[in-house]
C-alpha cells in the first residue's frame, strides 16, 4: 500500500445483507488501480471474496466492539467508517486519495453526505472545519477519514460511547489536531439519516460532555432545539462585569405601532429583561443626542450608567472605541441601541460561551421585528462581500442545525458582540478607517488572525430593529478596504462550499 | 492623570495598535492569500478527480449495458433462426405455443446469466 492507503471499516455484526449492499456498491465504483480496502466485521459469510475485502469474523454485535476490531485490523494510513447499507459515491475515493496525496500532513478529511429524502433535506453540504459546530452536532459524519495512528492514540469506540461511537471518536481525534480539511463532494449515500432518537441523542450529549471534561472545562450540556443537537453551558465561576457599549444619536422608531426612543428601549431591555446582573451601561452620545435622552436612560439604569460622549462628526468606530475606553468591565459588549432582548438569559448565554479560552468573540441570534432572521452569522457572498447567512428567512430556519446551534464564523455582527476588554485593546478595537460598515467584520477578522474563534450562539436571542437609525448602504471604498486586507481570509471562509459557488 | 487624559491616551494606543495590525496585513496579505489559494486549489483538483471518477463509473456502466444489449441481440438472432420458415409453419396451435414459450424462456435465461456475470465480475474478478 502507498502512503495514502485508506481503510474503510464496516461494522456489520449480523447485518450481512447490509454489508453486502455496501460492498456491491463499492465494487461498482472501484477503480482497478484503487488502493483502499474494506474491513468488514461481522458474522461469518461465504458470499464475498476479493483481495480488497477483509472479513473479520465475530459473533459480537455491539457496534463499539465491532469498530474496535475493525480499526485494529485496518492497515490504511487513514481510516473511515461506513455502516452496512451505506454506498460509496462514484469518484469519492479517487478524490480523497488526491487530497491526501496533495497534503499528507492532514489528520482528518471529511466529505459531504446524503441519504434518501423527499426533498433537499437529505443532502448535507457541510462547512469547512468549524469546531463549535462539531460540539453541537456530529457534522463530520461520513465519510470522515482519520489518521490511523491518531485513532490508536486516542483509543475511541469504548463501550461508554455506545450510541454515538463516531461522534465520540471524532471529538477525541480533533482534540489532538487542527490538520482537518473538508472535501466538498458527496462521499457517501447513507442507508438512512443519522439517528436522532432518544438513545442516540442522549449518547451524543454524553459524548460532548466527556469531550469538555477532557478539555478541562466545567460544563452543563442539554438537548438543543435541533434534533440530535447539543447545547453546552460553560460554568461561570465568578461572573465578570460586562460593560455594555451603546452609541446613540437619540433616534426614534415606530416599533409594533408605538413611537419608541431607541436608547430607552435598549436600557429597559437591560434593566428589565436581562437575567445576568453584573453589567454597566456605557452610553456614548453623539453631538446630536439631547440631554433628555441621557436623563431618560439614567432614570432606568441608575448608577449603572457611565457617559462617554464622542464629539465631532459621526464615526461609529470612534464612538465604540470611546465607550470601551471608559469601560471598567472585564468583558465588553458592543450593542446597538435598536436592539431589545427576547429571552432574558441572552447575556448569561453569551458570557458562558466566551468562557472558552479558544473563543475570542461571541455573537447572538438577531431577529427583525417581523420575525425574520437578521443575523445568525456572517459569511462571504459570491461577490466577496460579507453577508448575513439566512438573512430574511423565518426565525428557526436551519440547515442541519446551523442557525440553531453554536457555530464558528469568520465574523459576526457588531450589533451585539461580546469579548474581553483586553482582547479588544490588543486588536486595536474598531478601525476608524471604516466609520460605518464592516468595522465589525474587520475586528472579528483580526481576532481570527490572532488565532481566536468567533462563535455565534443562536441561543442568545434578541430583536434587532435594523436600519432604524441610518440607511444601510455600502461604499466602494469600504469594500475595497476589506478586500485589500482580508481577501485571503475570504478564500478560507469555511462556509463557502466550492461545490456550490465559484 | 485625569480620567479624560487616561482615556485619550488609551485611545491613542488603540489607534496605533490598529494601524500596526493593518500594516502587517498589507505586508503579508499576498503570502496569506497564496497559502489560502493553494488549499482551495488542492480541494478543487480533488473535486475534479471526483467528477472524472463519476464519469469513469458511468462509462463502465454504459459499456456493461452495451455488452448486455449485444448479447441479447445475438441471442434473439439465434432464436430467430431456430423459428420454422414461413412455409413450414404448422397451423397447429400447440406448436405455435411451444415455440413462443421456448423464446420467452431463453430470453429470461439470458437476462439472468447477464446479471450473474456482471455481479461476478464486480466481486471476484477485480483486483
Amino acid at each position: 500500500m502507498t502512503q495514502s492507503a485508506i481503510s474503510l471499516v464496516v461494522p456489520a455484526g449480523l447485518d450481512i445483507d447490509g454489508a453486502e449492499r455496501t460492498i456491491e456498491a463499492a465494487a461498482k465504483v472501484r477503480d482497478h488501480r484503487a488502493d483502499w480496502e474494506f474491513v468488514v466485521v461481522g458474522a461469518a459469510t461465504e458470499s464475498v471474496h476479493s483481495s480488497w475485502i477483509h472479513w473479520v469474523e465475530t459473533s459480537a454485535t455491539a457496534r463499539s466492539q465491532l469498530l474496535r476490531m475493525g480499526t485494529t485490523r485496518a492497515q490504511g494510513t487513514w481510516v473511515g467508517v461506513l455502516d452496512p447499507g451505506d454506498q460509496l459515491e462514484a469518484g469519492a475515493m479517487e478524490a480523497l486519495h488526491a487530497r491526501l496525496d496533495a497534503d499528507a500532513t492532514l489528520d482528518v478529511l471529511f466529505t459531504d453526505e446524503q441519504w434518501a429524502s423527499p426533498d433537499s433535506g437529505g443532502i448535507f453540504t457541510k462547512p469547512g472545519w468549524v469546531p463549535e459546530y462539531e460540539r453541537g452536532l456530529d457534522y463530520l459524519g461520513r465519510l470522515c477519514l482519520m489518521r490511523a495512528s491518531l485513532i490508536a492514540a486516542v483509543g475511541p469506540y469504548a463501550p461508554e460511547s455506545a450510541g454515538a461511537e463516531e461522534w465520540d471518536a471524532h471529538l477525541r481525534v480533533v482534540e489532538h489536531t487542527d490538520r482537518i480539511a473538508h472535501l466538498p463532494i458527496i462521499g457517501v449515500t447513507r442507508h438512512g439519516p443519522p439517528s436522532s432518537d432518544d438513545d442516540a441523542w442522549e449518547a451524543g450529549r454524553r459524548a460532548v460532555e466527556r469531550h469538555f471534561a477532557r478539555s478541562g472545562q466545567t460544563v452543563h450540556t442539554e438537548r438543543a432545539a435541533y434534533p440530535g443537537g447539543v447545547i453546552t453551558w460553560r460554568a461561570i465561576p465568578e461572573p465578570p462585569l460586562v460593560s455594555v457599549i451603546v452609541p446613540t444619536g437619540g433616534g426614534h422608531r415606530v416599533i409594533r405601532g408605538q413611537d419608541v426612543l431607541l436608547a430607552e428601549m435598549c436600557a429597559r431591555s437591560l434593566a428589565e429583561r436581562t437575567d445576568y446582573d453584573r453589567w454597566e451601561l456605557i452610553l456614548v452620545p453623539s453631538d446630536d443626542t439631547s440631554g433628555g435622552v441621557i436623563e431618560t436612560v439614567r432614570a432606568i439604569v441608575g448608577d449603572r450608567l457611565v457617559l462617554a460622549p464622542a464629539p465631532g462628526p459621526f464615526n461609529f468606530s470612534r464612538s465604540v472605541n470611546t465607550g470601551v475606553a471608559a469601560a471598567s468591565g472585564e468583558l465588553v459588549l458592543l450593542l446597538n441601541d435598536d436592539i431589545e432582548a427576547i429571552d432574558s438569559d441572552w447575556l448569561d448565554r453569551m458570557v458562558s460561551v466566551v468562557q472558552d479560552p479558544s473563543i475570542g468573540m461571541v455573537g447572538a441570534r438577531l431577529i427583525h421585528e417581523d420575525g425574520l432572521i437578521q443575523h445568525v452569522g456572517v459569511v462571504y457572498s459570491d461577490t466577496w462581500v460579507p453577508a448575513h447567512i439566512f438573512h430574511y428567512t423565518a426565525d428557526g430556519h436551519t440547515h442541519f442545525g446551523v442557525g440553531l446551534l453554536d457555530t464558528d464564523f469568520t465574523a459576526a455582527t457588531g450589533a451585539c458582540l461580546l469579548m474581553s476588554r483586553a482582547l479588544y485593546a490588543s486588536l486595536g478595537g474598531l478601525t476608524e478607517d471604516l466609520p460605518l460598515n464592516f468595522n465589525d467584520v474587520d475586528l472579528c477578522h483580526k481576532a481570527v488572525m490572532a488565532g481566536l474563534r468567533v462563535v455565534v450562539t443562536p441561543s442568545a436571542r434578541l430583536h434587532h430593529y435594523e436600519s432604524s437609525t441610518r440607511e444601510a448602504g455600502l461604499l466602494p471604498e469600504e469594500v475595497e478596504y476589506l478586500q485589500r486586507h482580508w481577501q485571503w481570509l475570504a478564500w478560507s471562509d469555511p462556509w463557502v462550499n466550492t461545490r456550490s459557488v465559484r | 492623570m485625569p480620567s479624560d487624559d487616561r482615556r485619550a491616551a488609551w485611545l491613542t494606543g488603540l489607534r496605533a495598535k490598529d494601524a500596526a495590525v493593518h500594516r502587517t496585513l498589507t505586508n503579508e496579505s499576498a503570502a496569506l492569500e497564496a497559502r489560502a489559494l493553494s488549499g482551495r486549489l488542492a480541494s478543487l483538483q480533488a473535486e475534479l478527480l471526483a467528477m472524472r471518477g463519476a464519469l469513469r463509473v458511468r462509462d463502465e456502466i454504459i459499456h456493461d449495458l452495451g455488452l448486455a444489449i449485444a448479447e441479447r441481440d445475438m441471442r434473439i438472432d439465434v432464436l430467430g433462426r431456430q423459428l420454422p420458415k414461413e412455409g413450414e409453419v404448422s397451423s397447429h396451435d400447440d406448436h405455435q405455443n411451444r415455440v413462443l414459450s421456448r423464446v420467452g424462456n431463453a430470453a429470461r435465461s439470458t437476462m439472468m446469466r447477464g446479471r450473474q456475470m456482471l455481479a461476478r465480475a464486480r466481486l471476484h474478478v477485480l483486483p
